[in-house]
């Protein structure tokens, strides 16, 4: 199981599936999907808010890393590698619905709301919240949603964030400080929506 | 929580793990096996299909080539029935390809004689090369007095004979070349 807090066991074992996978092992990719398999769909239905776009995402991830394999090198982190790419597949696949997509999430997102919490949000204990929080990040841009969802959900830290994204590290704190600020803002008025 | 950085928020953190705990169901290895085993099938499936068009492509080209090969009623293969020869001369071996070894080294012909026309240059071209195991090939006048030839053969074809040949070939003309560009052979004659 992927740790939030990588190891130097954690580390050794991303290098050795990192070797098989250049080799060509399919047994790598197996151990690959095995230990972080849950945590690329986790991080893809936060990032996307759509869970088939989000196991679409992830596998596919998995499956570009098979390929990718052998292009990368000794320097490159395994985590931070798949995380990369994840999100450049969650791009990928979020542009290619296009407009007509949106606006029928929306429409279903409206609806939604005059009745149930829509998938994905936590109904207990507070909904309101949930919903909140929902929106409040998909209205972050991409990176700041990425870095939240990395160094919150995930427990990257800032340096592994800033490789994963292909960032400065200030960058990373700096957006991460931004996106939570407007996360915190948003379960507040929920709370507050609540109590009223 | 990453202990590296205590601004990180308890509170945030559970809400968005709350949030990602709806997430489906992680891929599973057999799921990436079946994913990979598609891929596999469909790109072999489109390479045969690549290789068939390709081979569709060879068969149909030959095919082109015979029937530009058969001008006319008494005519030289490429040579219009109004005998004018304005198309291209196109040589094709009307009898089973020889055997792929390369064909020994032939002495030098006879140079055209000046004055010869264009069809009886063509038609000794044709025959040279005939001679000298090419099984099809076109010729081709282009503007001026020069003139390009691409060979077609399952065997070897010695080029640098080849040209040789038609140095030959052409030793009574001024500024003849002759050019090899791969399986092409261009080349220009100006009579002197």
């Amino acid at each position: 199981m992927e740790t939030q807090v990588a190891t130097a066991d954690d580390a050794a074992s991303a290098v050795d599936v990192l070797l098989r996978l250049r080799r060509g092992d399919r047994a790598a990719l197996a151990d690959l999907a095995e230990t972080y398999g849950r945590g690329l769909v986790r991080a893809a239905y936060l990032f996307t808010g759509d869970a088939h776009i989000a196991e679409d995402a992830a596998q596919e991830s998995l499956i570009a890393a098979w390929d990718g394999a052998r292009r990368t090198d000794e320097g490159t982190t395994l985590r931070s590698w798949l995380y990369g790419i994840l999100f450049n597949q969650c791009r990928k696949r979020m542009r290619s619905l296009g407009r007509l997509r949106k606006r029928e999430e929306k429409f279903a997102s409206d609806r939604r709301e005059a009745s149930v919490p829509p998938p994905g949000v936590d109904a207990s204990p507070d909904p309101e919240v949930g919903q909140r929080l929902r929106r409040a990040l998909d209205g972050l841009d991409d990176i700041h949603r990425m870095v939240v969802i990395l160094r919150y959900e995930r427990g990257l830290g800032v340096a592994e964030t800033a490789r994963a994204l292909s960032i400065p590290e200030g960058t990373v704190k700096s957006r991460t400080h931004a996106a939570a600020e407007i996360l915190r803002a948003a379960m507040k008025e929920g709370a507050d929506e609540s109590r009223r | 929580m990453n202990p590296e950085d205590d601004e990180i928020d308890g509170c945030l953190e559970d809400a968005l793990k709350g949030m990602a705990d709806h997430a489906p169901a992680p891929p599973s290895a057999s799921d990436l096996d079946r994913r990979l085993d598609r891929r596999a099938a469909r790109r072999t499936s489109a390479i045969v299909a690549l290789a068939a068009a390709a081979a569709a492509a060879v068969i149909l080209s030959m095919q082109l080539l015979g029937v530009f090969g058969s001008g006319g009623p008494g005519m030289p293969a490429g040579i219009d029935s109004d005998g004018t020869g304005g198309g291209p001369l196109v040589i094709a071996r009307e009898s089973p390809a020889p055997s792929a070894a390369p064909l020994p080294a032939q002495a030098l012909p006879q140079p055209i004689e000046i004055g010869s026309g264009r069809l009886e240059v063509e038609s000794i071209l044709k025959m040279r090369l005939l001679d000298r195991g090419v099984e099809s090939g076109i010729i081709e006048r282009n503007p001026g007095e020069s003139m390009s030839l691409a060979v077609v053969s399952a065997r070897e074809i010695d080029m640098a004979g080849l040209e040789s040949e038609f140095d030959a070939l052409f030793r009574n003309y001024a500024c003849f070349r002759v050019r090899i560009l791969g399986r092409n052979l261009a080349f220009s004659m100006v009579a002197r």
